[in-house]
C-alpha cells in the first residue's frame, strides 16, 4: 500500500505510453541535493551539463549516467536507490529497473508493473535486523574469544619468551658438566689402557710358557674354507658364553678383540689385530651370524624408542671407529658386521640401565655382564644424561625458537591456534587442517603450511600429495570472522587446488563491528 | 637407490602420459591408408604407388538405354563397365527447381539379400523436379546428349556416353566436370565368394588376367583362388584390435568431380583446417584426404583433415565468375581429395569423392553466386530453425556445476557482477549415475525448484542428455528400451554394449521413427521428473561415442533398423538423435508452441533445422581459439549457421588474457558458450579480476546490444539460406585477394569482425573489404569511417575490431539488462552507417522470441531506407502481421557520415519535429528520443 502511494507520489503520467518521472525519483539521500529544479543538470561524475527537463526523462544523456537516476536508460552505468523504507534503503543497477524482476524490497524498482512486486521491507527488515543482530553478537562474541586468545597469545608469547631465555641460560653449565665427564672419562679410559697393558705384559708372560699358540691359530685359518666346522664354532661361541664374563669386564676393548675371543673360545685376547678378518669369514652362513644379526636388528628396534640416547653415542662410535673403517675398505660385509658389532656394545655401554636391562634378556649371556659396568661405566651413563637432557634442550629452544618466529598475527592472536588442529567431516572425507603445519584430506596430504596471504585472510597448504595428471595437491583456508574455530565449506575449484572456509574470532575486527552496528541502524 | 630408480621411471611414465593427453593419439584414428575401401579408390591416382588391386574402372553408358521420362522429369540410363557383362548399373538424372541437378546410380538389380542405403530424412519432402528437355538428343555419331531446364535458361548438362562423363554447364561456361579422370568407382553388391579346395596354380598370364578382372567382378567366384592376396579388407577388415566382420562384403563408391576455372573450395565441415580447403594430393603434397566420420576425437589437432565430431557433404566452389557446389549425399565413411589441376581449364580444382557404401545421389549446385547457392542448399536441406531469443544470449557451462547452492551462486554472480547471461547449464555429473533424466539427489534433491528460481529471473538451464543408456535393469529407460527391443543390435542380433560415461551401455536405434517418437516422449514432464518448462537440453557424445569401440565410436557391423548396418547410416546417428530430442521439447508442452533448443556436438546435412551445433571438445590454447573462426565459418558456408565454440577452450586453464580474447570472439559468434573441463580451474567471467572482468562484462554487453541484429540475420537465413556468420567473399565475390581470408567474417552483410586471436596482440592489421564499390566503414567504437582498404589498428586488451559497413542500418538494444527476455520491451537504437552515395538500408525482424507463432505471421519484419536525407521505415515483407503489435519503440537513432540538418521532421501526429544533437568531427547526428513505434510506418526528413 505504501508503495503504491509512493509510486503515485512521484511519477505523473503524461501519456499512455511515457511515464515521467520525478527528477529526484531512484536518487539517494547523499546525492539529493544535486538534484535540486533548476535550468540545468550537471552530471555528477563527468563534465557535462544538459537541461533540467532531461533528467529522468528516460533517455541517457550523461556519460555517467546520473541523468537516469530513476529509470534504465543509463543501464550499463547507472544506479537506483531503493528507499526500502522498514529495511534499508540499497543501490542497484539501473539495469534492474523494470526489468519484471523484483530488486527493492519496496518495489520501486518495477513502477512499470511488468510484475507486480510486494512492499515486503517491512518483514524483510526485520528478519534481517534479526540476523544482524546475531551476526552482531556472533561478532562480539567472536571478538571477546579474540581478546581472549591475544590475552592467551601474549601469555604464551610472554612464557615462551621466558622459557627460551631460561633454557639458554641452563645450556651453559650442562654443556660444562659434559666436557668435563668427557674428560674424567678420558682419564678412567687411559687409566684402563695402562692396566690392559700391564695384563697383557704379564699374559705374554703367561704365553711364553704355553706351548702350541701358532698351531691353534693355523687350525683357525683352515676352519675358513670348512663350513662344516662353523658348528665346532657354535659349540666353541657357546662355550665361550658361559665363560664370557671377561670379555664385558673390559667394556672398552673392541669389538673385534672380542669377536676374536669368542671364535677362539678361550681366555686368550692377545693376537687380536692379526685375526679380525679371518674371524669374521669364519662366522659367514653361519648360525652364530644370524643370531648376531637378530640381535643386531632387535637392539637397532629399541634404539628407535631411544633416539635421544643414542644419538651422542653415535657420534662418538664414528669417531672411535674411524681408524678401522679405513683398514676394512676390502670387505664389505665384514666391515658392516664389525661395525654393527661394534655399535652394538657401544651402545651396550652407554645406554642407561632400564634400557639396558630390556636388552639383556636378547643378548646371549655370553656377552654381558652387568656386574663389572663399574665406575666407568656409570659415569659414561651419567655423561649420556647430560648430552640427552642438552639435546631435549636445544630442541625445545628450537621449537620455541620457530614459534617465536612465525607470523603470529596482531598480539600473537594466532599463538592459540598453534600446534592445534581442526578438522571438518564431509560425506567423503574428513579434512584436517593444523595451522602453521599441514592440511590434509583423510590420509592424503594437502600440503604443509606455506604463508598467509589475503592479509592475513587465508592459511596457504602448498605441497601436498601428487596429482594424478595434475599439480600437487594445495589448500587455502579463507578465514572469516565467527565465534568458534571451525572449518566448513570445502571446495575444489580447480583440480587439486582445494579451498575451504575457516571461521575463527581471529579474524573479527572492532571496525568491522562498527559497520556491521552502524547498518544495523541505517536499516531501521 | 632402488626407489630412485622407481621414481625416475615413475617421472618417465608420467611425462609420457602427460605427453599423450597433451594432443590427439592420431594412432586411434583410421587415415585413408587404414581403411581398405579408400586405399582401393585412391590407389588409382596416389603418385608413386603401385595400382596393385586394380586399374581404372571405365564405365560406359549401354547403348539405346538412355531415355526421357517426361512424366517423371527424369532421364535414365544403363551403365556398364568396358569389357564386363555383368553388374548393370542404372542411373538417374534430374533438374530440380532453383537450378539444382541430381544424379543418382546403383545396381539395375541389385541381390535380393543385400542391399544399398539411400539417406533418408535429410532432404525435405517439399524439393520438386522441374520439367527438362533434350538439348541435345543421344545419338551415338556424337557419343554425347545434353538436357536443360525446360523452362528457365540456367544451366545445361553434357553427358559422354563412352566412357561416361558428366559435365554441367553455367552460363554456357563448362563449370563443373564428373569423372573427368575416370576415378569412377563402383563395387557391386555381391555374395561372399565360398572358399574353393585349392588349385593347380594357373600360368603367370592367367593370373594376370584374374587380377584384372576380380576387383569389379567379386561375384565371379572363379577367381577366387586369386583374391586370397588382392581381397583383403574385402570381408573382413581389423584396426588395432577391433574386427570388422563386413557381411556385405565391399560396395564402396567413387566419382570425381572437378570445379573448373576455381582454385577455392569450402565446406566439408567439420575439420580443422583453414576455410579455404587444402589440397591433399598432387606434386608435392603428401597430406591425407579429408576425412568425413563422426567421432568423439579426444584433444583434437589444428590444421588436421582427420574427421571431427559431426560432418556435411557439401562442397562449395568460388572464383570470380562464379559459385557452384557439390553435395554428395551419403551417410557412410567417406574420404574426399582435393587436387589443384591445370585441365580441362588452369586452375581448376578436382576432387574425389569416396564413400564406404551407400549409393551414388549427387547434387549439383550451379549457383552460380554465393546467395544463389545458399538458397540451393537450403532449398533441398532446409534452413536454420530460428532460435529462441534467449539462445543467442550468453550460455554459462562448466562440467560440472555441483550442485544447487553452487548454481545459485553462478547465477547470483552474474548478477552481482551485472554481467547478462541467459542460460545455466549442467553437465552429466547432475545425473544418478549417468541416468539421463534422472538427478543426483544428494546434490540436485529439488531440480524444478532450482530451475524455478533461475525462472524467476527469466533465465534457462540446460541438462545434458546423451544417447548411450546404462544398462542397469533398475533404471526405467533402459529396461522399456531393452523389452521394446530398441537398442542397436550388435553382429550377432545381441543388443550393441558399449562402454560410455555409465559404464556398460547400449544405444538407441534413433534410425527407426518409432524409437525417435519413442524418445520424444522421454521428455514429456510426467517423464523427465523434475524437469520444467525453463529446462532446455544439451545432446553429447552422439557421434556415437563408445570408449571400447573402433575409433571411440560404433562398430560398423552393428545392425540398423531396415537391415542396414551401421556403416550406412553412421554419419547420420548423431543427426536423427539430435532430432529427437528436439521432437521432445517441442512435444512435451501442450500447445506445442515452445521452440525446441537442443545443442547437439554430432551432425550432418539438414542438422540446422533441428538446433544448436558446438565444435566439441577444443582446447584453452590461442590456436585452438584462432582456428573456431575458420570451423565456424565452414560450418555456416554449410548451413549450420546456429554454432559456436567452447569460450575459453574447454580443456585446461586459459590464462586472463586468452580467456578475455575468446570471450570477444564468442560473443561476435552465432552460439555463445563458455564451457570447461572437469579439472579445469573455475572461470566464471568475474573471477579474474580487474581488468579483465570489466572487459569480459564489456564484451557480453556488446553481445546483448547486437542481438536484434543477430535475430534478424537469423531470420533472414529462414529466408535464404545465407549463412549468418558470413566470410568475405560471399559479400564481394569478386575480390579475389579475399578469397583465403578466414580471420574476418561479416555478420549478416553488415557488421565486419576481426577478433583478436593472438597473444599479446597490440597492433593488427584489418582488410576492409569492397574497395572495387569505394566501400566506408566505420569502426563501432570511435565512429570513424575508414575508406576499403588494409589497415593498421591498435588493439589494447578491451578492443574488438568490429567495423560498421556504410550503406547498412543495424538494429541494437543497447539498454543493457540481466538476460534477453527483460530486453523484450526495451526500445531500439538504430545506428545508420552511409555509404559513399550517402544512403544506406536494413532491416529488423520482431516476434515474440519464443513460439511458433511467427510462422502464423506473428511477426514485423521492417525495412529501414534513408536516401536523399530521408529515412524511411516500412514492412519489409507482406507475410508479416498487421496485428502484431509489440508496443516497443525507438529511442534513438544515429546517422553516421551525414551533413548537419537545420531541422528533423516526421510524418507522425505528434512527433512533427524531432530534437537531435550534431558532433561535427564525426559527421554523427543523434536524433534524441523520437519514440516511435516499430509497427508504424514513418518517415523522417533532414531538412
Amino acid at each position: 500500500m505504501k508503495s503504491i502511494l509512493y509510486i503515485c507520489l512521484t511519477l505523473v503520467c503524461l501519456t499512455q505510453q511515457v511515464l515521467s518521472l520525478s527528477p529526484t525519483y531512484g536518487v539517494g539521500p547523499e546525492e539529493l541535493e544535486y538534484y535540486k529544479e533548476g535550468k540545468y543538470f550537471n552530471c555528477l561524475r563527468s563534465n557535462v551539463q544538459i537541461p533540467f527537463s532531461q533528467v529522468n526523462d528516460d533517455f541517457c544523456d550523461c556519460p555517467d549516467g546520473t541523468d537516469e537516476p530513476g529509470t534504465s536508460a543509463c543501464s550499463s552505468n547507472g544506479r537506483f536507490y531503493c528507499q526500502n523504507i522498514g529495511h534499508k534503503g540499497n543501490y542497484i543497477s539501473s539495469s534492474f529497473v523494470n526489468d519484471g524482476v523484483c530488486d527493492c524490497c519496496d518495489g520501486s524498482d518495477e513502477y512499470q508493473l511488468k510484475v507486480k512486486c510486494k512492499n515486503n521491507c517491512k518483514e524483510i527488515g526485520e528478519e534481517s535486523r534479526k540476523k544482524q543482530n546475531q551476526v552482531i553478537e556472533a561478532y562480539e562474541i567472536g571478538l571477546k574469544k579474540k581478546k581472549q586468545m591475544e590475552e592467551e597469545g601474549t601469555r604464551v608469547f610472554n612464557e615462551k619468551t621466558d622459557e627460551i631465555i631460561r633454557l639458554r641460560k641452563e645450556i651453559d653449565p650442562i654443556t660444562q658438566e659434559i666436557k668435563e665427564l668427557e674428560v674424567l672419562i678420558e682419564q678412567k679410559k687411559s687409566e684402563r689402557e695402562l692396566e690392559n697393558k700391564r695384563l697383557l705384559n704379564e699374559k705374554e708372560k703367561k704365553d711364553k710358557e704355553i706351548e702350541g699358540t701358532d698351531q691353534q691359530q693355523h687350525q683357525q685359518q683352515q676352519n675358513i674354507d670348512q663350513p662344516k666346522e662353523g658348528e665346532e664354532n657354535k659349540e666353541v661361541v657357546g662355550e665361550n658364553g658361559e665363560n664370557g664374563e671377561n670379555i664385558v669386564e673390559q667394556p672398552e676393548i673392541q669389538t673385534s678383540e672380542l669377536l676374536d675371543a669368542i671364535s677362539k673360545g678361550k681366555d686368550d685376547n692377545n693376537n687380536i689385530n692379526n685375526n679380525n678378518n679371518n674371524n669374521i669369514d669364519d662366522n659367514k652362513n653361519d648360525n652364530n651370524k644370524e643370531d648376531e644379526i637378530k640381535n643386531n636388528n632387535n637392539i637397532e628396534k629399541v634404539d628407535h624408542t631411544t633416539v635421544n640416547n643414542n644419538n651422542n653415542n653415535k657420534n662418538d662410535l664414528n669417531d672411535d671407529d674411524n681408524d678401522e673403517e679405513d683398514n676394512d675398505d676390502d670387505d664389505d660385509d665384514e666391515e658392516e658386521l664389525v661395525n654393527k658389532l661394534q655399535i652394538i656394545f657401544k651402545k651396550i655401554k652407554s645406554i642407561k640401565n632400564s634400557v639396558y636391562n630390556f636388552i639383556l634378556p636378547i643378548l646371549p649371556n655370553r656377552f654381558i655382564s652387568l656386574k663389572d659396568m663399574g665406575n666407568l661405566g656409570g659415569l659414561e651413563s651419567e655423561l649420556s644424561k647430560k648430552r640427552e637432557s642438552l639435546k631435549e634442550k636445544e630442541n625445545e629452544i628450537e621449537k620455541i625458537d620457530k614459534m617465536l618466529k612465525s607470523d603470529l598475527g596482531v598480539n600473537n592472536v594466532f599463538i592459540p591456534l598453534y600446534s592445534k588442529c581442526f578438522d571438518l567431516a564431509t560425506k567423503e572425507y574428513t579434512y584436517s587442517v593444523c595451522p602453521y603445519e599441514k592440511a590434509s584430506q583423510g590420509h592424503t596430504s594437502l600440503g604443509k603450511f606455506e604463508s598467509f596471504g589475503d592479509n592475513g585472510k587465508m592459511m596457504l597448504f602448498e605441497n601436498g600429495q601428487q596429482c594424478w595428471g595434475g599439480p600437487k595437491r594445495s589448500l587455502k583456508v579463507l578465514m572469516e570472522c565467527g565465534q568458534d574455530n571451525e572449518l566448513y565449506d570445502v571446495q575444489e575449484p580447480g583440480k587439486c587446488e582445494y579451498t575451504i572456509k575457516f571461521k575463527t574470532p581471529v579474524l573479527c575486527s572492532e571496525e568491522h563491528l562498527k559497520i556491521l552496528r552502524l547498518e544495523g541502524d541505517h536499516s531501521l | 637407490m632402488r626407489k630412485l630408480v622407481i621414481l625416475i621411471i615413475l617421472s618417465i611414465v608420467c611425462s609420457l602420459f602427460i605427453g599423450s593427453i597433451e594432443s590427439v593419439d592420431t594412432s586411434k584414428f583410421k587415415t585413408c591408408k587404414d581403411s581398405h575401401f579408400c586405399k582401393r579408390n585412391r590407389v588409382s591416382h596416389e603418385v608413386g604407388v603401385m595400382n596393385e588391386m586394380k586399374s581404372k574402372q571405365n564405365f560406359n553408358i549401354v547403348e539405346g538405354s538412355i531415355k526421357l521420362v517426361k512424366q517423371e522429369n527424369t532421364i535414365y540410363f544403363d551403365l556398364q563397365e568396358q569389357n564386363q557383362k555383368s553388374n548393370l548399373l542404372t542411373m538417374k538424372l534430374e533438374i530440380y527447381e532453383g537450378g539444382i541437378v541430381r544424379m543418382r546410380a546403383q545396381e539395375k538389380e541389385p541381390l535380393l539379400n543385400k542391399q544399398r542405403y539411400q539417406v533418408q530424412d535429410v532432404l525435405l519432402d517439399t524439393i520438386k523436379t522441374v520439367p527438362i528437355q533434350w538439348k541435345q538428343e543421344p545419338s551415338k555419331q556424337s557419343n554425347t546428349f545434353s538436357f536443360k531446364h525446360g523452362e528457365k535458361e540456367c544451366c545445361y548438362v553434357l553427358v559422354q556416353l563412352v566412357p561416361f562423363k558428366l559435365d554441367v554447364y553455367i552460363m554456357n561456361e563448362l563449370a563443373i566436370t564428373t569423372n573427368s579422370d575416370n576415378l569412377f568407382h563402383f563395387e557391386p553388391i555381391s555374395d561372399k565368394p565360398q572358399p574353393l579346395p585349392p588349385k593347380e596354380k594357373k600360368s603367370e598370364e592367367e593370373n594376370k588376367e584374374a587380377n584384372q578382372e576380380e576387383d569389379n567382378n567379386n561375384n565371379n567366384n572363379d577367381n577366387n583362388e586369386e583374391q586370397q592376396v588382392s581381397t583383403e579388407g574385402y570381408w573382413e577388415e581389423r584396426f588395432g584390435s577391433h574386427q570388422d566382420s563386413k557381411p556385405n562384403g565391399p560396395m564402396s563408391i567413387g566419382m570425381d568431380f572437378t570445379f573448373v576455372g576455381s582454385s577455392h573450395v569450402y565446406g566439408i565441415p567439420e575439420h580443422t583446417t583453414r576455410l579455404s580447403l587444402k589440397s591433399t594430393t598432387g606434386n608435392g603434397i603428401n597430406e591425407q584426404p579429408y576425412r568425413l566420420y563422426n567421432l568423439d576425437v579426444f584433444e583434437y589437432e589444428i590444421d588436421k583433415t582427420m574427421a571431427l565430431y559431426g560432418h556435411v557433404p557439401l562442397m562449395i566452389s568460388h572464383d570470380t565468375k562464379k559459385t557452384v557446389g557439390v553435395f554428395w549425399l551419403n551417410a557412410a565413411e567417406t574420404f574426399v581429395d582435393i587436387e589443384d589441376v591445370t585441365t580441362p581449364v588452369s586452375p581448376s580444382k578436382k576432387t574425389h569423392w569416396i564413400s564406404e557404401s551407400g549409393i551414388i545421389d549427387v547434387f549439383y549446385l550451379t549457383g552460380p553466386t554465393p546467395s544463389t547457392i545458399f538458397k540451393q542448399y537450403a532449398y533441398l536441406t532446409g534452413t536454420t530453425a530460428l532460435p529462441q531469443m534467449f539462445s543467442l544470449g550468453y550460455h554459462q557451462c562448466k562440467w560440472n556445476y555441483k550442485s544447487e547452492d553452487d548454481v545459485k551462486q553462478v547465477d547470483n554472480g552474474f548478477d552481482e557482477n551485472h554481467i547478462p547471461y541467459d542460460v545455466i547449464w549442467l553437465d552429466i555429473e547432475h545425473t544418478d549415475g549417468k541416468r539421463y533424466f534422472t538427478w543426483d539427489n544428494n546434490n540436485f534433491p529439488t531440480p524444478a525448484d532450482m530451475q524455478n528460481i533461475i525462472g524467476a529471473k527469466h533465465r534457462k538451464m540446460v541438462t545434458i542428455v546423451d544417447p548411450h543408456i546404462k544398462r542397469d535393469n533398475n533404471y526405467y529407460v533402459h529396461s522399456e528400451a531393452t523389452s521394446k527391443g530398441y537398442y542397436i543390435k550388435n553382429k550377432d542380433g545381441n543388443d550393441y554394449d558399449g562402454w560410455c560415461w555409465p559404464g556398460s551401455s547400449s544405444y538407441l536405434d534413433f534410425t527407426n521413427p518409432e524409437i525417435r517418437k519413442w524418445w520424444a516422449t522421454q521428455f514429456g514432464y510426467d517423464k523427465y521428473k523434475g524437469s520444467t518448462p525453463n529446462l532446455y537440453i544439451w545432446n553429447d557424445m552422439n557421434e556415437p561415442s563408445v570408449f571400447n569401440g573402433p575409433e571411440v565410436s560404433m562398430h560398423k557391423d552393428a545392425k540398423h533398423h531396415g537391415g542396414f548396418e551401421h556403416r550406412d547410416v553412421h554419419n547420420l546417428y548423431g543427426y536423427y538423435y539430435h532430432m529427437a530430442s528436439a521432437d521432445g521439447l517441442v512435444q512435451r508442452n501442450a500447445d506445442q508452441n515452445d521452440r525446441p533448443f537442443v545443442l547437439s556436438r554430432a551432425f550432418y546435412a539438414g542438422s540446422q533445422r533441428i538446433g544448436a551445433i558446438w565444435t566439441g571438445d577444443n582446447s584453452a590454447q590461442w590456436s585452438h581459439l584462432e582456428i573456431s573462426n575458420p570451423m565456424l565459418l565452414s560450418m555456416n558456408l554449410a548451413g549450420i549457421t546456429f554454432s559456436g565454440a567452447d569460450v575459453g577452450g574447454f580443456f585446461g586453464n586459459p590464462d586472463a588474457e586468452l580467456l578475455t580474447r575468446w570471450y570477444q570472439a564468442g560473443a561476435f559468434q552465432p552460439f555463445f558458450r563458455g564451457h570447461a573441463h572437469l579439472d579445469s580451474r573455475r572461470r566464471e567471467p568475474w573471477l579474474f579480476n580487474e581488468p579483465y572482468t570489466t572487459i569480459i562484462r564489456e564484451a557480453i554487453v556488446k553481445r546483448y546490444s547486437y542481438l536484434p541484429l543477430w535475430y534478424t540475420t537469423f531470420y533472414q537465413n529462414t529466408l535464404n539460406g545465407a549463412p549468418v556468420m558470413r566470410p568475405l567473399w560471399v559479400q564481394y565475390p569478386k575480390e579475389a585477394n579475399l578469397f583465403d581470408v578466414d580471420d574476418h567474417y561479416l555478420i549478416g552483410d553488415s557488421l565486419l569482425v576481426k577478433p583478436v586471436t593472438q597473444q599479446s596482440c597490440k597492433t593488427m592489421k584489418v582488410l576492409l573489404p569492397g574497395q572495387s564499390v569505394n566501400e566506408i566503414w566505420y569502426d563501432v567504437d570511435t565512429e570513424k569511417p575508414i575508406n576499403a582498404g588494409v589497415i593498421e589498428i591498435d588493439t589494447p586488451l578491451e578492443k574488438i575490431p568490429v567495423y560498421q559497413r556504410g550503406g547498412s542500418i543495424i538494429s541494437k538494444k543497447e539498454r543493457v539488462r540481466r538476460s534477453t527476455y527483460q530486453m523484450r520491451d526495451d526500445p531500439y537504437t538504430i545506428r545508420i552507417a552511409l555509404d559513399s552515395s550517402k544512403s544506406a538500408q536494413g532491416q529488423l525482424y520482431i516476434d515474440d522470441e519464443h513460439s511458433f507463432d511467427y510462422k502464423k505471421g506473428k511477426f514485423l519484419y521492417r525495412q529501414f531506407t534513408f536516401k536523399d536525407n530521408v529515412l524511411s521505415f516500412s514492412d519489409a515483407s507482406n507475410k508479416s502481421s498487421t496485428s502484431y503489435k509489440p508496443n516497443v519503440t525507438i529511442e534513438k537513432i544515429v546517422i553516421l557520415g551525414v551533413q548537419k540538418p537545420h531541422s528533423i521532421t516526421c510524418n507522425i501526429t505528434g512527433k512533427e519535429k524531432l530534437s537531435f544533437e550534431y558532433d561535427s568531427t564525426l559527421s554523427k547526428l543523434t536524433i534524441r528520443k523520437p519514440d516511435l513505434l516499430v509497427d508504424t510506418d514513418f518517415i523522417i526528413k533532414l531538412n
